[in-house]
């Protein structure tokens, strides 16, 4: 209820809903964003760019799900975007490193707890596709179906994606732990 | 051995703290961002004659470019006569205003507000103030331009330098002149509105690219002198970058000022190559008219 009243308000132009909006789904969506980029600082320019985006056209805002599967929907366009954009980069340059103002923060390394950390490394080690359904299903809160939708594959497609990503999720980290 | 759901779980307690830093750039992004869209929106919202969506691409100016029609502020002047200074500081507030529509530029009051009214001397607003109507044709002229500079010499319209940079000429037609004059076949009506403002008031206009900063903004205000027989228009221009003035045009009723604009509107995305060229030229046709 409090997200429909945060999107009426900021579509009838109020700066403070739209910060509010921020507040609230910073974190989530910034926690998605690495866990698909796996560099924390390019998940920040990318919540950034989502917001941004949002501030500068609140008339386009028009929401048939959640404000969160909305916000994690462009987190997850943003992601793919940035990435199809850095592997041109990289085939430009000749196959070799881009070089980037920025230092690279992946996921494992800005968390604290030891367990977690080490699942995010495991996280960053899956295939693009198996990783974004894990990260959009269980922190982005995004059923399958709209999953597909973002990914063009069948359900079926999504959910053995999900199965695998969570099976090498588990035998990596059960494997760590029995060595 | 962790299960499925002891992994789900575990993803669930990811998470990612914002930093101070970056949450304070997001928050400033924001709130200038859509502070900026609600200026845009509230400068839209005054259009009291329509709006009309460009169909075809208006040369460099924008691939998909809107034109709006705005009619801001009011003076209180009254019937007939001509506040010939307040008449230009409201041009001058206008250019500001012109350039913040176009450009989205809050650094400057009054940002992308309409002008605020001047003060006029104690003179009282006149209720019997008339309206005037202003039909605008713009046309982009083909690069380098001189065949259309011919074409209006040969047709006996003498063009006086108002700018130098950018580079402004411009020519006023009696009533029978404009009657007859009608443009050469190369070039080409970007936009034709018809405004109509009540003397006093200030009409924008503004042919903007919906995609990129920038575009082409004209601000005319238009009074009447005191026996009805001129109307004396003060027409501001802004490209985004540049702007320039041209005070106090005296027209018959039925008359028309041409405006020849040369380096205005440069395409900012353009490459080096393209940004250099600076003969781009634009021609504007203002016909006023007394109803």
């Amino acid at each position: 209820m409090e997200d429909k009243l945060l999107i009426l308000r900021f579509k009838r132009g109020s700066t403070e809903a739209l910060c509010r909006i921020y507040e609230k789904y910073e974190s989530t969506m910034l926690t998605v964003a690495a866990g698909l980029l796996n560099d924390v600082n390019a998940a920040q320019d990318t919540v950034h760019d989502v917001f941004v985006a949002l501030a500068q056209s609140p008339e386009r805002l028009r929401l048939t799900g959640s404000l969160r599967s909305y916000l994690t929907t462009c987190v997850a366009n943003r992601a793919r975007d940035r990435l199809r954009a850095g592997k041109r980069l990289v085939t430009s340059l000749g196959e070799t490193e881009p070089e980037t103002d920025e230092e690279t923060m992946p996921l494992g390394r800005a968390i604290r707890d030891e367990e977690l950390g080490r699942l995010a490394e495991a996280l960053a080690t899956l295939p693009y596709e198996q990783r974004e359904v894990i990260v959009l299903r269980v922190k982005g809160g995004l059923t399958f179906h709209r999953i597909a939708g973002i990914q063009g594959a069948s359900i079926n497609t999504i959910q053995s994606r999900y199965r695998y990503g969570i099976d090498k999720l588990r035998s990596q980290l059960n494997g760590e732990v029995e060595e | 051995m962790k299960s499925a759901e002891q992994i789900e779980r575990s993803i669930r307690r990811l998470h990612v703290e914002v930093d101070a830093k970056s949450r304070e750039r997001t928050l400033r992004d924001l709130v200038e961002t859509h502070t900026r869209q609600k200026q845009m929106r509230q400068a839209l919202s005054l259009l009291s004659l329509g709006r009309n969506i460009m169909r075809h691409k208006p040369g460099r100016i924008a691939a998909a470019a809107t034109l709006v029609v705005v009619v801001v502020g009011a003076l209180s002047l009254s019937t007939g006569s001509v506040a010939f200074s307040q008449v230009r500081h409201a041009a001058s507030s206008t250019l500001s205003w012109l350039k913040s529509m176009l450009v989205g530029d809050t650094s400057d009051e009054p940002a992308a507000l309409p002008p605020e009214p001047v003060e006029t001397g104690g003179w009282t607003a006149d209720r019997g103030r008339r309206t005037i109507s202003c039909t605008a044709r713009f046309f982009d002229v083909p690069q380098g331009g001189q065949d259309v500079q011919r074409f209006l010499e040969d047709e006996g319209i003498e063009f006086v330098e108002a700018s130098a940079e950018p580079r402004v000429q411009y020519a006023i037609l009696s009533r029978q002149e404009a009657e007859s004059f009608d443009v050469p076949a190369t070039v080409r009506c970007i936009a034709s509105p018809r405004v109509m403002v009540l003397e006093g008031e200030t009409a924008g206009f503004a042919l903007t690219d919906t995609g990129k900063p920038g575009g082409l903004a004209l601000g005319w205000l238009p009074t009447v002198s005191s026996d009805g027989k001129e109307v004396l228009s003060t027409i501001s221009f802004h490209d985004g970058q540049a702007g320039f003035e041209l005070p106090n045009l005296g027209t018959e009723p039925g008359g028309m000022v041409l405006i020849l604009a040369k380096g205005m509107f440069p395409d900012r995305e353009d490459n080096s190559e393209q940004a250099s060229d600076d003969t781009r030229e634009v021609l504007v046709q203002l016909q006023v008219e007394v109803p």
